[in-house]
């Protein structure tokens, strides 16, 4: 079933329209990203619950370029059909631009804008209101009831469920794009009391997707308690290298840090991305592909367009082990001459626009992972992505995770460790990658910053790849 | 809000509520190099309406939080506020209530120019980095100023403003082959040109450094030394398993009157969480259920002691409410930096992300520049990781007898643990 158009975007559609028109009569360019996204959030605890607000926005961020310089305003605070309202925007971006004056500026030419017009609806197996709040709610409580039963070391267990609606309206001279989209995500997180104190446990699930999530979610009751149960048993690596197997969200968290942020053409604008030494030149094993796209697989970030009106791509970043191209914002396209991809993200309206990833990924190889676990005498399988971070300029590589299975000459040992760091140059860990398997999986659980702050969902994964990388 | 209480009023069936409004002015500018890349100017307004319902009983309390802007029609509030209700009657909470605060007078009162307070910044910034020879790669300011006014069913009634500013700098050195950068984030109230100037020189020469870094050596274990914002974050560790709302969900590995550290721990901790720090962007009269922020010794002399957090865990722990309280304190220790640094120990200045698992007091982070000190000499070296366990490790902490003061964190300069694992490269 298709997602219902947002009806207060449509009934301010040309209220903006004026403005937007009025703005191009004073400015060499203007936009409007206009949003009325919600989203809420159900949580069912061993000993609490709660419903709140999740992900909502509902304003506006005008653009106008003049003379080549960029000024932005955020607002939730004006009456789009109100007259006063075009003299104010008028003034403030005068005074904005202004401000500006006594700096030199990194001009853009936004000219080459072609004239595109879309109203896209996604789809959703069950609409978030086919069932109510309290049937959320009871649906929750019977996997918190379930797995707290499970394990009497487990001392609380939180389960989740977020559905969020995107709406966003883009409007300049050349467009007018109207989209909307869900996405929802599910966790299970279990605390519990071992031998080495309090740990926590996390599984997750996460779609475009409607209500049916929840049945992914139920299903990942056994996985969420075998891992719990790995997680106390975790002992200490000793710090090394290894060979090592990464499971599809270990893959994603790589592709991720590793060439995803690498490859962000603001980063490129700022002289702070390595990647641009290397395009064209070998970074990874050929068996590497790697892609990153709103118009890739559908997960969470799978967009229309971006928030600058730039439409969505599936851009091939590395091709057999060649750095092809990277992904850009629309300045960041203006200022290095090149397309944009449809990467230009907002953590929401009240934001600055950024090169950010959307869904970014490993594409399948040939082996299976039974094959892949056989071939190493001494290492690891890694898995349970807590989180990670780029070094662009650098290309150094961190990725935290809460587990890792030994595996001693081709199979696995029973001993697991844990959390492990995995760390290294982003060209060796890449190079060293000799085995990828059939299997394909994205997840989009979580979320990423640029740098420590301009929270967006982003999705990833891949297959299972085997690589030599150093924990500790 | 006076309208938004009104609304509320009409129901019988809600017991409590808080209204909260924020109104937010903001100045942001994004540089690339002395190229200015664009500036932005924010205006947004938020109403948040938390509606509580109990039970007949009272037995149970459920509530639910709305966010309201400014373009919602009256017809809209109402079914959002009707639609809350119907949620808090779903939620089956144990029940409790807001504690009955007394009026406050609350005077810390900021005047609102952020495009000139934002000036100020960017003009400091460059004239840090001409005069100390800095190469700045880039940078970005943001300065906001709230508004804020909060109101609930016990008669609270407060208006105050606040301020908060960000910057993101990036800082390049070259080695005879590549360019390095380093990143840093500052927050602060508002510019204190002492603060950020040694802050900014400091980047400078630790650019320099991580240039001519050499690789971490395989160390296996070693003295670990961290300083300034690494030192703040691991303390978080401690803030978390204090907190009300950890204890009541099992999640902390701490108990309350319970040894923190054993008897053998070298400086048995002192720690405060407090309701004003001079220059914290998290200073406030109250938290947002409109308690009183009340300051509390939630660790001394190595045993915890108090707890803190807000209100509906506090009464479930029958525990006195402070407050959601975002500043804290750690008392120093006496040893010199100078003796803290003696010996053989990993000092790790930047890493790429320090990861501190508030709970479990795991921590690890790749190392993007450190000095291996060893008898008096001083090694730049980069690359690796260090990870381990806070609680494990606690009782060999060396706590600096220097202080530093950064935003909500006032504590010791610098602490030693004693054999960390890292994972070297050669």
């Amino acid at each position: 079933m298709k997602v219902k158009t947002s009806p207060y975007l449509k009934s301010i559609k040309p209220g903006l329209q004026y403005l937007v028109n009025e703005l191009c009569d004073q400015f060499d360019y203007a936009s409007v990203l206009a949003t009325d996204s919600v989203g809420k959030a159900f949580s069912v605890r061993t000993r609490s619950m709660d419903i709140r607000d999740f992900m909502g926005e509902r304003g506006f961020v005008f653009r106008v370029i003049h003379q080549g310089r960029v000024a932005e305003i955020s607002t939730n605070n004006i009456d789009v059909s109100a007259g006063q309202t075009r003299i104010e925007l008028i003034q403030e971006f005068k005074q904005l631009l202004a401000h500006q004056a006594r700096f030199s500026s990194a001009l853009v030419d936004p000219s080459t804008e072609d004239d595109t017009q879309i109203e896209d609806n996604k789809e959703y197996g069950k609409p978030f209101d086919s069932i109510r709040s309290e049937e959320k709610l009871k649906q929750l409580k019977d996997i918190v009831e379930t797995v707290g039963s499970k394990d009497e070391r487990i001392v609380n267990v939180m389960v989740q469920f977020v559905e969020v609606t995107v709406a966003k309206l883009f409007l300049s001279k050349k467009k007018d794009l109207m989209q909307t989209y869900p996405w929802s995500t599910g966790y299970i997180v279990i605390v519990a009391k071992g031998d080495k104190g309090v740990k926590m446990g996390f599984n997750s699930v996460s779609g475009m997707k409607g209500v049916e999530l929840m049945d992914d979610l139920r299903a990942e009751i056994k996985t969420s308690l075998k891992n719990i149960d790995d997680t106390l048993k975790c002992e200490t690596i000793e710090p090394g290298e290894y060979d090592v197997i990464c499971t599809p969200d270990i893959t994603g968290l790589i592709a991720h840090e590793a060439f995803g942020h690498g490859v962000e053409m603001d980063m490129f604008v700022k002289n702070r991305a390595k990647a641009v030494e290397y395009i064209d030149k070998p970074v990874a094993s050929s068996l590497v592909n790697m892609h990153d796209g709103a118009l890739g697989p559908l997960n969470v970030s799978s967009y229309a367009f971006d928030d600058e009106g730039t439409l969505a791509q599936d851009t091939r970043v590395i091709e057999e082990g060649i750095l092809k191209r990277g992904i850009s914002d629309a300045l960041s396209a203006m200022r290095l001459h090149t397309p944009a991809s449809g990467n230009g993200k907002r953590e929401s309206f009240e934001r600055k626009a950024y090169t950010r990833m959307t869904t970014t990924y490993f594409t399948s190889g040939k082996n299976t992972v039974e094959e892949m676990i056989s071939s190493i005498k001494k290492g690891y399988l890694l898995d349970g992505m807590e989180s990670g971070m780029e070094d662009p300029k650098n290309w150094g590589i961190q990725c935290v995770l809460s587990r890792a299975y030994e595996i001693v000459d081709g199979k696995l040992s029973g001993k697991v460790v844990g959390p492990v760091i995995l760390t290294g140059y982003v060209v060796d860990l890449l190079k060293s990658i000799n085995m990828v398997s059939t299997d394909f999986e994205i997840m989009g659980s979580g979320f990423c910053g640029k740098g420590h702050k301009e929270w967006v969902k982003t999705a990833g994964g891949g297959a299972y790849i085997k690589a030599k990388a150093r924990l500790g | 809000m006076r309208s938004i209480q009104t609304i509320l009023n009409q129901y019988s069936e809600i017991s409590d509520y808080v209204i909260q409004d924020r109104h937010t002015v903001s100045s942001e500018w994004f540089f690339i190099k002395e190229n200015l890349d664009q500036n932005r100017r924010k205006d947004v307004q938020y109403t948040k309406v938390k509606i509580f319902v109990d039970d007949l009983d009272k037995k149970f309390r459920g509530h639910a939080e709305i966010t309201l802007y400014p373009s919602h029609k009256q017809s809209e509030i109402e079914d959002m506020i009707k639609e809350a209700i119907a949620s808090a009657k779903l939620i089956k909470n144990g029940y409790y209530i807001l504690p009955k605060e007394e009026p406050i007078e609350y005077n810390q009162s900021i005047k609102e120019d952020v495009m000139l307070n934002s000036s100020e910044i960017i003009d400091f910034i460059f004239r840090t980095e001409k005069e100390n020879q800095g190469e700045i790669n880039s940078f970005e300011v943001f300065v906001n100023h709230h508004t804020i006014g909060l109101l609930n069913m016990n008669g609270l009634d407060i208006h105050f403003t606040t301020q908060d500013c960000m910057i993101e700098v990036i800082v390049n050195a070259k080695t005879p082959t590549e360019e390095i950068e380093l990143f840093k984030e500052f927050k602060f109230e508002k510019l204190n040109q002492e603060t950020l100037g040694k802050q900014l020189r400091s980047m400078f020469q630790l650019a320099k450094d991580r240039a001519k870094a050499k690789a971490t050596p395989k160390l296996k274990k070693s003295d670990l030394i961290l300083s300034l914002d690494n030192v703040a974050e691991l303390f978080k560790v401690y803030e978390s398993s204090t907190n009300v709302a950890s204890l009541y969900n099992h999640s902390s590995n701490l108990t309350l009157d319970g040894a923190v550290q054993t008897d053998k721990a070298l400086n048995p901790l002192n720690i405060s969480m407090l309701n004003y720090l001079e220059g914290s962007m998290y200073n406030a009269p109250v938290d947002s259920d409109g308690v009183i922020l009340k300051s509390v010794d939630i660790i001394q002399n190595g045993v915890f002691k108090e707890t803190w957090g807000d209100a509906r865990h506090s009464y479930y722990l029958s525990k006195p409410c402070t407050g959601q309280l975002q500043n804290m304190k750690v008392q120093s220790g006496n040893t010199s930096v100078k003796d803290l640094e003696a010996g053989v120990a990993l000092e790790v200045i930047d890493f790429s992300s320090f990861i501190v698992d508030s709970q479990s007091g795991d921590f690890s982070g790749e190392i993007r520049l450190a000095y291996h000190h060893s008898n008096g000499q001083r090694v730049a070296v980069s690359g690796g990781s260090v990870s381990g366990n806070l609680f494990e490790l606690h009782d060999s902490m060396i706590l600096s007898k220097e202080t530093q003061s950064n935003n909500n964190f006032t504590g010791p300069l610098k602490i030693r643990l004693k054999d960390v694992s890292i994972a070297g490269i050669e």
